[in-house]
């Protein structure tokens, strides 16, 4: 846990989180605000958003407290104001999410083997699609697919840190350890007023570029084998974050009592770029 | 064939199937169409740094089929050990922009004629020709070294003209007049280990979340990976301008006023002097006083002491500095609370908004001062690290010298001493390198689009790998003039059309990153080598190929220059047996690798500072080496990577502990400077009330010629904005995306406002990027500049706002 957390109990974090969660689903599911005041009606709406966000010369922070001189830092709750508004990549959706809690039931009863998932084609060639629609080549970090208001680290974790599933919709668990600064690997949407109806600005990209493609399924070595993984592992090491009861429908792993997915399931050498560079030319 | 496709239309029956069957519950989006498999997995994987910024990631670039098809992090890279940024990971869609440049195009009576590269070299040579002196070779922070040599040799000791300046003049100048005025020698001790051991990380008026991601992930995410073997987290402080992405992530923004950069440090120094921080015995081992000349100052100033030291920043109350800077007395209290602790590691990090400053020089020198006055020097983590923005701003200007006062290997053209070392290594007549520098970046644009029959003296100007049209400061005033002068002739070497090949008269089609063979050199003082991979498009060539087919059709119209003391063409380079390969000509030039030619060549010049550079095979072998490299008893070659210090540096006496070796007092010290506290250039008034900085964001790199191209990063972030302090925005009547006029008394631009984006500025600023051509900030910057580095500041200036004139309605 990040320093701004520390210090305060672990119930007022799951209050927080929980809060967090919640604004960010409300946003989601419900359309927010775009945080576009009105140019007639400017002064009511930044005394609506007081409410929620004091303005500078209100906030009293220790440093500047008692020092007239000094510029008064901003809020940590003045921010954030416009939305980043989504992509045209489209979401998740879970409908095999019955499946899955009728899965977690069961199994309080019956014994795990003998319960087996039996990802249907369809779900993981329509997977696969998505999949691909969120990357410039198999291996690239995905684009962020969603509206997001908040950027920052916890913002994202709240629904990737553990994976989280509300409706129709799934939030991944990421597939690597925690690490800072989310979208500087993972693109984010662009503010909303840039790609709104009436903006006069230009998205379009006129590019070639043709990524390397994600394959269908890992080659295997003969009829039953394990397959091999056919992407590479590199900051994939979570494979349940995919693979598992939050991930992507069809392509669930069958047999959810083995852990150790590597026993198994060989990684690629060209894929995970275990040959060395100078060995070429 | 008709596998795939009967498996396309399967995959396309199932995925519609399966929307029909999901009914009102499960609204799937429309199916989309999956890509074809790849044919036979055989992907090949090369090393190359980075195209981008100066952190100097390795990236393993993924071919298939003679196009780059992916990219992926370099594990075994120290830089980034895996880890890229959104522009790393796209970069490889930075070649296949589908208006890249194929053929050279001249300008003739309006229209763009393509004509062959023949013409177009004769057409260059002949102008080069004619007026050797009015020829003006601008470069950049983005040319391999191999390219900046070769333009640097074709310039200094082919024509005897000094008139080559690169686009890094705009971004690291400063940063360079602070290295020399404090050590006499360029470049950061210290590296990026610094970041993995100390206890404190101070940004001074830097965005490293968004402008060196990557290495700002090295701090914020040691624990996660176990680096540093420090328990306690690292305590980032921010000191900026505006909040932005680094204050969400640091653990604290201290917001200071602009120039509060230069009152913050002086505060420091008067606390620790006032209040006995200080580190005395490092101070009297290894330090000496130094303080600017009172009329026509230099960069060696003249030689102080303690005492005079002490009395001059007696000035500099926490009061007063607290006063300057905006800042807190308790939080400059608490700033030097923490220098004054020797038992913490602090690592200083800065980059534009020290060097784009009025008073670059002094600021650089003064922060570096505060960490030698307080001894955080030397040790890992100890460290003053200035940052670079280009991959090669280093490696290939500020150590091959592609500046107007500079020659190979830190020399200057002012030193005759050092003119005659460099015609020995290049085997030159005696005399031939031009004892005067020549035009730095702002004066060679002044003298390009002033009228020739005024004061304009350069009238034909070559530009490679760097887009002035948009990068230059007051557009109007540098770039935009030359419009109306049919004498001058601008020749752009460029990937994609930009806001300068608009300009042009001749445009050539140039070879990118792995198109070609390069060497670039990183903010760290590493050198990193790649081959290309794959061909360049059209009649693409290389840069390096236009300088030495211009410099021997030069040598067939008879220009003696092109020739050495024995007669051979300057860029003679031998096969194994020998011969010379004609590589002149573009179907030879990859007989041989030139690139190798041209370092080894180079490498001569470099033992003469201490910055040694290994043999071109060791770098092959690497992802990089850290220069000063040596070779090693048992013939292997040794990086450094903390200069200056006996532990690690090959060149410090045994038993000096810390030496200095190219003190500018020659005693082996550092010189600790003091400089007075000037105001900025323009601030704002009642006319221009508001403070303008400009800058750069995650998923656009610089002008934006290449990421705007990447459809994941100019999604992102398509349009430059003005980010507007929502009080301002409020009493100005403006609204989210309104497009506002930024006006300041040299020039205007249009810009949707974004007020709570994601930077922040305080009321009375405002901040826009400078990435989008279609929307210029550089029509309303200053072109005022440092008075020794000659670096603009692009960070403060006054402008207003103003509501557009509604439009439509008569």
């Amino acid at each position: 846990m990040r320093q701004p957390f520390q210090g305060l109990s672990v119930r007022s974090t799951a209050i927080a989180l929980a809060c967090v969660v919640g604004i960010a689903f409300a946003g989601v599911f419900l359309g927010v605000n775009d945080g576009v005041p009105r140019h007639d009606e400017v002064e009511m709406t930044f005394q609506g958003r007081h409410e929620h966000h004091p303005p500078e010369s209100d906030v009293k922070l220790p440093a500047a407290a008692g020092d007239p001189a000094a510029i008064p830092a901003t809020h940590y709750s003045q921010m954030r104001r416009s939305e980043f508004g989504a992509t045209s990549r489209p979401l998740p959706s879970l409908g095999r999410f019955h499946a899955e809690q009728e899965f977690e039931r069961c199994i309080t009863c019956h014994h795990p083997h003998t319960f087996q998932v039996r990802p249907n084609q369809a779900d993981k060639l329509n997977s696969l699609a998505i999949r691909s629609q969120r990357r410039a080549f198999n291996g690239a970090p995905p684009v962020i697919p969603h509206a997001v208001e908040q950027t920052n680290d916890e913002a994202c974790y709240a629904c990737h840190g553990g994976g989280a599933i509300v409706g129709q919709l799934v939030a991944n668990e990421m597939p690597h350890g925690r690490l800072s600064n989310c979208i500087q690997c993972h693109v984010a949407s662009p503010p909303r007023f840039l790609t709104d109806s009436n903006s006069a600005v230009e998205t379009k990209v006129s590019n070639s570029f043709a990524g390397l493609p994600a394959p269908r399924s890992g080659p295997r070595a003969f009829q039953g084998a394990p397959p091999s993984i056919p992407h590479s592992t590199w900051m994939r090491e979570r494979c349940l974050s995919c693979h598992g009861g939050k991930g992507w429908p069809g392509l669930e792993v069958t047999h959810r009592w083995r852990a150790n997915c590597l026993q198994c399931h060989a990684t690629s050498a060209p894929l995970e770029q275990t040959i060395a560079s100078h060995s070429f030319r | 064939m008709d596998a795939d496709r009967r498996e396309f239309i399967r995959a396309a029956a199932m995925a519609a199937a399966t929307a029909a069957a999901v009914g009102r519950n499960r609204e799937l989006p429309a199916a989309p169409v999956l890509p074809q498999i790849p044919s036979d997995g055989g992907i090949q994987w090369h090393k190359a740094p980075c195209r981008f910024c100066g952190t100097g990631c390795h990236v393993q670039v993924g071919v298939d089929q003679g196009k780059v098809v992916a990219i992926a992090g370099d594990k075994h890279a120290d830089v980034n050990r895996g880890l890229l940024c959104v522009k790393g990971y796209h970069v490889g869609a930075a070649l296949y922009g589908n208006d890249r440049l194929t053929q050279p195009l001249l300008k003739q009576d309006g229209d763009w004629v393509a004509i062959s590269w023949t013409e177009a070299i004769e057409i260059i040579a002949r102008r080069i020709y004619r007026a050797p002196d009015k020829f003006a070779f601008y470069g950049s922070g983005q040319w391999t070294i191999p390219e900046g040599y070769a333009a640097q040799k074709l310039m200094k000791a082919g024509l005897g003209n000094n008139h080559i300046d690169p686009n890094a003049r705009l971004c690291m100048a400063s940063a360079v007049t602070g290295f020399l005025a404090t050590y006499g020698v360029d470049e950061p001790a210290g590296c990026y280990d610094d970041l993995d051991a100390c206890d404190v990380l101070i940004c001074w008026g830097n965005n490293p979340a968004e402008n060196h991601p990557v290495l700002f992930s090295r701090v914020l995410d040691r624990p996660a990976h176990g680096v540093g073997g420090r328990q306690t987290p690292v305590r980032i402080i921010d000191l900026a301008t505006r909040r932005t992405r680094t204050s969400e992530l640091a653990t604290e923004t201290v917001l200071m006023k602009p120039h509060g950069d230069v009152a913050i440090a002086l505060g420091i120094m008067h606390l620790l002097v006032q209040e006995n921080g200080y580190n005395d015995e490092f101070v009297k081992k290894f330090c000496s006083f130094r303080i600017s000349q009172e009329s026509s100052p230099t960069l060696t100033g003249r030689a102080s002491t303690f005492d005079e030291f002490k009395s001059r920043v007696a000035k500099y109350t926490p009061a007063y500095a607290a006063e300057l800077s905006g800042i807190s007395e308790a939080k400059l209290r608490e700033l030097a609370g923490l220098f004054a602790d020797r038992e913490r590691r602090i690592t200083s990090l800065w980059c534009m908004g020290m060097n784009q400053h009025t008073m670059g020089t002094a600021v650089n020198s003064l922060v570096h001062g505060v960490h030698l006055l307080s001894g955080h020097f030397g040790r890992p983590g100890d460290a003053p690290t200035s940052l670079t923005g280009q991959p090669s701003a280093c490696g290939t200007v500020r150590e091959v010298g592609t500046l107007a006062h500079a020659l190979p290997g830190g020399r200057v053209v002012a030193n005759p001493e050092h003119r005659a070392e460099c015609e020995r290594l290049w085997n030159l007549p005696a005399g031939r390198i031009h004892p005067q520098p020549g035009y730095h970046t702002v004066e060679m644009f002044k003298q390009f689009t002033s009228p020739s029959d005024g004061a304009g003296d350069i009238d034909t100007l070559f530009v490679q790998v760097t887009n002035p049209g948009q990068t230059l400061p007051d557009l109007n005033q540098l770039f935009n003039d030359k419009r109306d002068l049919s004498d001058k002739f601008l020749i752009v070497a460029d990937v994609y059309p930009t806001a300068t090949t608009q300009m042009a008269d001749l445009i050539l089609p140039a070879a990118m990153w792995v198109e070609k063979n390069g060497i670039y050199g990183n903010s760290e003082r590493r050198t990193q080598q790649w081959f290309k991979m794959v061909e360049p498009p059209g009649e693409a060539r290389d840069d390096c190929w236009m300088t030495i087919a211009i410099a021997h059709r030069l040598m067939e119209l008879g220009h003696e220059g092109m020739r050495d003391k024995d007669g051979d063409f300057i860029f003679r380079v031998e096969d194994d047996r020998g011969n010379e390969v004609p590589i002149w000509e573009w179907d030879h030039y990859y007989d041989v690798n030139v690139d190798k030619a041209l370092f080894e060549q180079y490498r001569r010049f470099t033992e003469a500072k201490h910055k040694n550079l290994a043999p071109y095979d060791e770098y092959v072998k690497t992802r990089g080496l850290r220069w000063p490299v040596v070779k090693q008893s048992d013939g292997s070659w040794r990086e450094t990577r903390f200069r200056f210090v006996e532990t690690d540096d090959p060149f410090v006496a045994a038993g000096k502990e810390i030496e200095f070796y190219h003190s500018t007092s020659g005693d082996g010290r550092a010189q600790i400077w003091f400089h007075e506290y000037e105001p900025p250039a323009e601030s704002p008034d009642q006319e221009y009330p508001f403070w303008l900085s400009t800058g750069r964001v995650l998923e656009q790199w610089h002008t934006g010629s290449m990421t705007n191209r990447i459809e994941q990063l100019n999604r992102a972030m398509p349009s430059a904005y003005v980010e507007v302090h929502p009080e301002d925005a409020a009493s100005l009547n403006l609204r989210q995306g309104e497009l506002v006029v930024v006006e300041s008394r040299r020039g205007a631009v249009e810009l949707p406002v974004w007020i709570g984006g994601r930077g922040a500025p305080p009321a009375g600023s405002v901040f826009v990027p400078f990435f989008d051509q279609s929307k210029l900030i550089n029509l309303v910057t200053l072109a005022e500049t440092d008075p020794f580095s000659k670096q603009p500041d692009y960070k403060k200036c006054a402008v207003r706002l103003r509501r557009r004139q509604p439009q439509g309605g008569e």
